[in-house]
Formats: C-alpha cells, structure tokens, sequence
C-alpha cells in the first residue's frame, strides 16, 4: 500500500522540478514558486470566473449558481442529473448545473482548455489519482474549511480515502468509485453443470472451455472469456491474481517470471485454445450471447442486468495463485476549482454534503452500480432490499476488502496505455511474449523516470 | 517594304528609363480610394486566414521548442528536445511514417482509379445514373466518426456484414480492427468508401465538361474503346487528376475521425497514422512539446510532398 499523502517537505521537494515531470496520470510539470502553485495557500484565485451556463429554469432563478462538469454519458448521466435534480429541489439558495463533457479523457482534455481559458467549472470529477495533476497546477482547492462531524472523510468507505491527500490536506471526496468484477452468463452456467456463485480461478475458466464451446450461439461455438483492446485496469488484478506487481516504487516489474506466466497464459488461451478472444466491444458479445464470461466495473452492473436477457452472474475477479486476488480500486471522486467565487466554493461544498447523504449515496449505488461509497448508505432500506433481492450487488460491497490502489506506473495515462498495448498484441495479434515484456520494461521505465521527482514527492520509495 | 514571309521587326526599346510622370492629385486620390477599397474587400478574408490559420501554425512551431503539458501555467523553453526525443523514439515515429505512407498511397490511388470508372460509368447517362450519382456521394457528406461507426458495425467478425460475406464463402471473418494484419485495411478501406463518391462525382463533371471536338476528330481517325480513353480523355483529365492527388494525399494524410472511431491507432501501433500519434502524445501522454514537433514533421513532410507534386507532376499536365 502506498502512503499518498504529501507533506510540506515533500511538496516543497517537487515545486523546483525543471521540465517534463508529470504528476499523475498525465505527465505534468509540478508548479514553481512563481506560477499557479504559489496561490495555492489560498482557496481563491483571482481571474478565474466561471464557465458559461446553459440556461437556467425560472423556478431556480436569483440563486447561487454553480457548475459541474460530469465525465458520464448516458445512464449514469442521467442517474447523476437525477442526484442534481433532488439537490435543486431540497434547497432554495443554490441551482447547481450538471453538464456530461463525455468521458474521463474528455474531462481532462476540457478542464486543461478550461485553464487556459481562465473559465472554469466549480466542480470536476477525476478518476483515481489524475486530480493531484490539476493540484500541481494549483486548479483545486482545499476541502477540509468545510468539513464538519457531520461531512467529513471519515463518512466514506476507507479503502477510497487514502487516495484524497496532498500536503495534509483534503482535495478529493470519493463518489463514483469501483472495483472490477468477473460477470458470467448464470443460465448458460447453470445449463452446461458448472459451477457458480464461487471464487474461480483463471485456470478453471480455462479448462471449462470445452464444454461452453459445446454449445452455439449464433451459429458460432460460444467463447469463454472476451479480452478487449482496454484492459489496463483489469491486468493489474490478473497480475496480483499470478502473485506478480506490475511495478514495486521504481522497480519495475520485480519478478519477471509471474508476468511472463499470465502473458503466456493469456495468450495461449487466445491462440492455442482459442476459447477466449479479443473483442472488438466485449460487452455487447456478453449481452448478445456470443461469450460466457467478461469482466467488468461493479459500475457496468446496472446496466448489464437491464440488457441482458439471461441470468446474470456476478463474482470476485478470478484468482489463480491468490484466490481471491487483490483487486484494483477504480471510479473517480469529486473536486473543487480554485476560483474567484467563495460564494460557489461554499456552494459547491454544500452540494458535496448532500451528495454524502446516506440515502442519495444509496440512490446512486442502486441507479449506477458503483459501489455505496457512504458507510452508512448500506443500511438504507432501499439499498438492504436491493441486495435481498439481487446478491450480485452484494458481491461487489463483499469484495471491497480486497481493493487496493494499483502499482504508481499505471497511475498515469501513458503507464494504462501501454499495458494495454501489450496484452493487445498479446490477445490480438498472438505477439511475441518476451518481446511485449521488454516493450513494457522499456516504457515504464522511460515513464517512472521521467516522473521520479513527483513520484517521490507522493511518497512513492 | 516587307514581304509576308519576313517577321517584323519592332524597333528596339530605349534603354533609357522613362521620365517618371507626375500623378496628379485626382490620380493619387483615386489610387489611394483603390487601395483602401481593396483592403477592405479583402481584411474580414485575410483576418480569418491569420487568425485561424497562421498563428496555430505558428504557435504549434513555437510549441514544439516548448515542455508543456497545458495545464501549467506557461510552456518551459527546451529547445530541440522534443525533435531529438522524437527522431529518437525510432520505431514509433517509422511505424507511424509506414502506416501514413500506406494508408494515404493506397487510398488515394484506389480512390483515383476507382473514382474514375465510376465516373466514366456515370458519364454514359445509363438508366438510374442520377440515383448512383446521389448514392455515390452520400458517403462524403457524413462525418467521419459516423463512417467510422458504421464501419465498426461491418467489420464485426461476430454479428458484421463482414461475418455474413465470408461465411458466404465457407470462411471465418477477419477481426478486421483487433488484429494488427487488418487494423490498418480496416481504416483505408473505410476512408476510401467516404472520399470515393466525391472523387467519382468530380471526374464525372470533369468527363462531361471535355471538348466534344477532339473526340469527333478521334473518332474520324479511328479510335475506340480502350485507345480513346488511354491517348484522349486521360491527358485531358489530367488537371483534375492533379487536383484530386495533390487534394486527396493532403485530406488523407490528415485522416482523424474514423482512425478514432474504428481502431484507436492500435493494436499497438499496428495503425497509428501521424494524426494519431499527435494526438496520442498531446491527449493521452501529455507532451504538448513532442506532439508539436511531431505536428511540425507532418506539415514540413506536407510540405515538400506536396512541392515535389507541383514541380514534377504538374508537367504532366495538359491543359485544353
């Protein structure tokens, strides 16, 4: 377990780096004592009003508005807008505004601009550890003025927490945050005589490849498992699965041998068994039948429960060596823009404590699938009832325990690419092994180097 | 006195230079009105061109001498860092130049040829032509990520058209966008279904805009068929040949939206273009610098490509 948090010493040891040093997940230089960091102190920031609004309902004028931009489409977008509407309604002193900017990338790409621009939102959304780029660069401000006993970070499961930190100091809350899951095709399970609701392991999936593909859907054999061209996440749960780290602090890859063995693995798998493959959108394979198994985020549950027209089963990521495995912990959480409006930052705090209401954080467990972030969400009636009636939702709480944040290298953008890259030769193109591993070596290496000044500022050894 | 057959001869020009004339007041005034004139027609035009044109260029130049990840607050002076970095990384940068290279040649070429017979086919005014022509140009009205889509459907080796044509034949569908020894067709093959239809629908004006003279004076000499084509509307194409080369390396080398929508330049760099690589090092890496200097590489390639065009293939060229 890595210890995230800042000190001063730490810090002040990152804020004279030259060029080319990334913080987290996106290869940023750290700030200097002349630039944005130096305004850091403070919560304000002056020249940096808020992004346009859209149009604002009559019912909510005269208010104090603020804005957030959501990385969500679709459902989850909509469950979130459901979260604002509540928000809007239980109050009369603020309209808080909900717009979807796409995606995490999207998000990152559009608060970067948005800097620039000097036009900001007042509050963002970044995934696992990308807000402490934006926090070199002075865009957030500092939480804890406004947490109280009744909202602080203590309301939040502790697995999510220690990822909030910089410098003793709170600039992220968990929200939206998740753990894979292993999802399987209950009915078809249940049909052929195999097992379910149990820990499996990778080699167990393996060996039950004969007789799903015994069965056809569509004309074709059905697959066991599908990789996809994404799976940088997962991997580092196969990984922990084969008893290997990814990186240990700067060491890249300790032990050769575990990676060597899930990359055989999975690519035999592939090429020799050809009961597993590379999917071209693994999810929609799962819904249409064509594939028995995928992983996924415990955030895919609500939606693959409504479109899906089978059982669904839910697991604990596969095991293999260690059953079961540790798991990655995934989503994102909630932070505030440094502006030039402390009426939007007490605003916008304001919408974080109602966001960390038991029965909202409950609504958006049930309406999304991402885990109950709020301890005390679990004791919701709505909530108990929904496990009651659907225990997948269950497994992803029950298997929390096992949630770790991933190995430094794949914090950054470029580190989650290139695992991709390599199992993507490896399930895609059946490639060459050692030749994937030396790749990597190579670009983790380039990668932890470049960022050593920031890693170790974070505490990284 | 000069016989027909005897050019004439002009006198030879003075050397001397000609007294300079005074411009009246009138003359300077209208001269000055003139100019005013055309500065204004052609300021609001000129504006827009250095606004959106030559200062992004200019500012990707100045970039690419930068380290910035665009959310510190000011780009830090490298200087040629990121253009050694860049020549350095070796294989990324050739896998990009190779994948763009074959990508643009075959696209363009395939366009050309493909986009002529259709356009000689259109020129015959065969029954439902006009529709073929409306069908034919669709594809190049809709925007690429939407092309990219569709074609992410048809690819599809479990549910896509693509299943359905080669089980038709007894065989298994390539992952055309999951493998690197299709990744690559998969999105020449989408763009040059998008650009195919324009390029049909311009040589098909073209053929129809060709003088009916030579072709009757052809016709009197006895050419036909194959002949016809190769020795008279060939050559006569050629300017809108040129046009379309010179047009379609620039667009294609350029090509974005369907790599992002179909293969995301992968596997591995299986299919990354220079467009992807740019946005691969500015978007995903966070190398403002190198992503400049790659996109400083691409125009100056650009660039001589397209002057290597102009000096040697605009010889082939007849103009009517």
């Amino acid at each position: 377990m890595h210890n995230l948090t800042l000190t001063r010493r730490h810090l002040l040891s990152a804020l004279g780096l030259g060029t080319g040093a990334a913080a987290l997940a996106a290869c940023t230089g750290p700030v200097s004592a002349s630039d944005g960091g130096s305004e850091a102190a403070g919560n304000l920031r002056s020249g940096f009003s808020q992004a346009a609004l859209g149009e604002i309902p009559s019912e909510y004028a005269g208010r104090t508005n603020i804005l957030f931009w959501a990385p969500w489409t679709g459902g989850l977008f909509e469950a979130m807008s459901e979260q604002f509407a509540m928000f809007n309604e239980a109050q009369s002193d603020i309209y808080a505004a909900i717009e979807s900017v796409g995606g995490y990338a999207d998000l990152n790409t559009a608060f970067t601009a948005a800097l620039q621009a000097r036009a900001v939102p007042d509050m963002v959304c970044f995934p696992e550890m990308q807000w402490l780029q934006f926090y070199f660069a002075g865009a957030l401000a500092p939480l804890d003025p406004h947490f109280d006993d009744e909202w602080n970070l203590d309301v939040y499961l502790e697995n999510f927490t220690e990822e909030s930190k910089a410098e003793d100091q709170t600039f992220v809350v968990p929200f939206a945050r998740s753990t894979p899951l292993f999802y399987y095709n209950k009915t078809l399970f249940n049909d052929l005589g195999l097992p379910v609701d149990t820990q499996y392991t990778w080699s167990q999936l393996r060996e039950l490849g004969s007789e799903i593909s015994s069965v056809s859907s569509a004309g074709q054999p059905i697959k066991t498992f599908a990789y996809s061209s994404g799976d940088a996440w997962f991997a580092n749960s196969w990984l922990w699965a084969f008893d290997g780290v990814w990186s240990d602090g700067f060491d890249v890859m300790p032990d050769e041998e575990k990676v060597r063995e899930l990359m055989t693995f999975a690519n035999e798998w592939v090429h020799v068994d050809g009961n597993a493959y590379m999917a071209q959108a693994a999810h929609t394979d799962f819904q249409t039948g064509l594939v028995a198994a995928v992983h996924g985020s415990t955030a895919s549950m609500r939606g693959l429960t409504e479109a899906v027209d089978f059982e669904l089963g839910a697991a604990f990521m596969p095991g293999e060596v260690n059953q079961p495995p540790t798991v990655p912990t995934g989503g994102s959480g909630f932070s505030m823009v440094r502006s030039e409006s402390q009426e939007r930052q007490d605003a916008t705090a304001e919408l974080l404590r109602f966001l960390a209401r038991p029965e909202v954080s409950g609504k958006w467990h049930i309406d999304s699938g991402y885990v109950p972030i709020v301890k005390a969400a679990q004791d919701e009636p709505e909530v108990q009832e929904l496990h009651a009636s659907d225990p997948n939702f269950t497994v992803a709480i029950q298997q929390l325990e096992n949630a770790q944040t991933v190995a430094p290298v794949n914090w950054f953008n470029s580190g989650t690419a290139s695992l991709s890259e390599a199992f993507a030769r490896l399930t895609g193109d059946n490639g060459d092994i050692q030749e994937s591993i030396d790749t990597l070596r190579g670009e983790y290496e380039s990668l932890l180097e470049d960022n050593r000044e920031d890693l170790e500022a974070v505490g990284v050894q | 006195m000069t016989t027909l057959l005897q050019p004439v001869r002009r006198p030879p020009r003075s050397r001397t230079a000609p007294p300079p004339r005074r411009s009246s007041p009138q003359l300077r005034r209208r001269r000055l009105a003139e100019g005013a004139l055309f500065w204004a027609l052609i300021l609001p035009n000129l504006t827009a061109i250095v606004v959106f044109g030559y200062y992004p260029t200019l500012y990707n130049f100045v970039l690419s001498f930068t380290d910035w990840d665009f959310v510190q607050p000011a780009p830090v002076v490298v200087g040629l860092d990121n253009y050694i970095e860049l020549f350095q990384s070796g294989s990324m940068l050739m896998d990009a130049l190779r994948n763009t290279a074959i990508f643009v040649l075959v696209a363009v070429i395939g366009t050309l040829f493909g986009g002529m017979a259709i356009g000689a086919l259109l020129a015959q005014r065969l029954r439902f032509s006009g529709l073929v022509r409306t069908l034919a140009f669709a594809p190049h009205m809709l925007p690429g990520a939407a092309i990219g889509v569709l074609w992410l459907f048809m690819f599809d080796p479990n549910y896509g058209l693509s299943r359905w044509l080669f089980s038709m034949f007894g065989m298994e569908s390539p992952s055309w966008t999951t493998t690197s020894d299709f990744s690559l067709w998969s999105i020449t093959i989408a763009y040059a279904w998008q650009r195919l239809g324009f390029v049909a629908i311009i040589y098909y004006t073209a053929i129809l805009d060709l003088p009916k003279d030579i072709y009757e004076a052809a016709s009197l000499d006895g050419a036909r068929g194959l002949p016809l084509f190769r020795y008279i509307t060939l050559p006569l194409l050629s300017p809108v040949t040129f046009f379309l080369t010179v047009t379609g390396i620039i667009a294609a080398a350029q090509t974005f939206d369907i790599i992002a929508t179909l293969t995301m330049g992968g596997p591995g760099t299986s299919s990354t273009t220079l467009p992807w690589m740019i946005y691969d090092q500015a978007f995903v890496d966070f190398n403002i610098g190198t992503s400049a200097a790659t996109a400083t590489v691409m125009f100056v390639l650009l660039l001589i490509v397209t002057g290597v065009q102009t000096k040697y293939a605009s010889k082939q060229v007849h103009y009517s």
